[in-house]
């Protein structure tokens, strides 16, 4: 098992999420442009992290930042774009 | 000099009328035959109403085992396209060929398009050969890869403009809102399995036919026959695949539209895995998944329930 860091970052204001299956998801009490999550999850087969940001629709184009961490090291930095709500899964790899 | 249009003129001038007219009907009229329900699905998006899509062989019919009838052959040399799975789907192709060609027939074929994927034979190592198909045969089933559906959607397109270049903006700007939408659906599968742990993403299905989507997905597949519903389950495999499921703990098992579940249903008895659900595996079905976005939804859906 181990510890995975998740650090959302948002270009603006908007409802953060994270969720992995099977543990409780994280979620920012309102609009926020970053979200901090840790979960413990198998090392050998870590779960896919469902990622959303719910931006203002009239913002235009948004951008959603998923870094992945564990002990300090980024094994995993993607980055999502749309309007609105912007969604995605993020695959994390294996070690 | 403008006068009355005497009579005769008149009767040429409304002959004419009706070859215009009659021509104008024609090229609004593509006719596509189809002996695959999701191609043909895929054929209603990108031709819209310039194509008129006769389905051959119908949702709830056992594609594996059909045979077209001597009133296809007629349907099908009457069209200007025939629509087909490939990879060995339709046993009979071959034999249609010499009829399309005769009747100038195009053929399009989606398993031309899409990246192969070796059949994969459960319990390979203890296998007692008692079952018709042959190791190294190719899955047909490609569908259920959204990037191969994208792959034939634009093959699609391309023939349909090649038969019809009056058509060419229609389908170009069809296949392209079908395609971000079959992308969108992509996002949607991804999502919802994403709440499904991964240790849970084991498959078991009467026949081999979600090959595609477990490779794309990272399902293991275990089934009861091979990639044709005319394999016969032998008892040790069906017995292999007992101790496989009591030994994985898997919470459920599927059955298919078309088959008869008797088999899962005895596998269920001995192994305690409920019955998770019934998935499309051999092409659309009825209602919600008369459409291949509705299809792939209803299995992912039923998957995921049942799984979690
Ligand atoms: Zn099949």
């Amino acid at each position: 098992m181990a510890a995975y860091d998740i650090l959302l970052t948002a270009s603006a204001p908007a409802r953060l999420a994270v969720r992995v299956a099977n543990q409780p998801s994280a979620e920012s009490t309102g609009p926020a442009t970053s979200l901090s999550a840790s979960f413990t999850m198998n090392a050998a087969e870590p779960e896919d992290l469902a990622v959303f940001a719910n931006f203002d629709p009239a913002g235009g184009n948004c951008a959603l930042r998923v870094e992945v961490r564990v002990a300090g090291k980024t094994i995993s930095d993607s980055s999502f774009w749309g309007t609105g709500l912007v969604e995605d899964v993020v695959a994390i790899p294996n070690p | 000099m403008g006068g009355p249009i005497s009579r005769p003129m008149n009767r040429v001038l409304i002959f004419f009328s009706f070859l215009t007219l009659g021509s104008f009907v024609q090229a609004g009229n593509l006719r596509v035959a189809s002996l695959s329900t999701v191609m043909a699905d895929l054929a209603r998006e990108v031709g819209g109403d310039r194509v008129e899509v006769i389905e051959i062989v119908k949702a709830g019919v056992d594609p594996h085992i059909y045979e077209p009838t001597p009133g296809d052959r007629k349907t099908i040399a009457k069209s200007q396209i025939l629509l087909a799975n490939g990879l060995g789907f339709e046993g009979y192709l071959n034999n249609l060929r010499p009829g399309l060609e005769k009747n100038g027939v195009r053929l399009v074929v989606g398993g031309d398009v899409v990246k192969p994927l070796q059949a994969v034979c459960s319990g390979e190592e203890a296998h007692d050969h008692s079952h018709s198909h042959s190791h190294g045969a190719t899955d047909p089933h490609w569908w259920h890869s959204i990037p191969n559906v994208q792959a034939v959607a634009t093959q699609i397109r391309d023939a349909f403009a090649k038969a019809d270049p009056e058509g060419i903006a229609t389908y170009e700007a069809n296949a392209k809102d079908l395609n971000a939408r079959l992308a969108a659906l992509s996002k949607w599968v991804r999502l919802q399995l994403a709440t499904l742990p991964k240790a849970n993403r084991i498959l078991v299905t009467s026949h081999e036919a979600l090959g595609y989507f477990a490779v794309d997905n990272g399902f293991e597949i275990f089934t009861v026959q091979g990639v044709s519903t005319t394999d016969q389950p032998s008892s040790q495999n069906v017995k292999r695949l007992i101790e496989e499921i009591k030994s994985r703990k898997v919470k459920a098992i599927f059955a298919e539209n078309i088959e008869n579940p008797k088999v899962l249903e005895q596998i269920t008895n001995e192994t305690g895995a409920k019955l998770g659900g019934v998935l499309y595996a051999d092409g659309l079905g009825s209602g919600p998944a008369a459409t291949y976005e509705g299809m792939m939804k209803t299995n992912v859906s039923v998957i995921v329930e049942a799984l979690k």
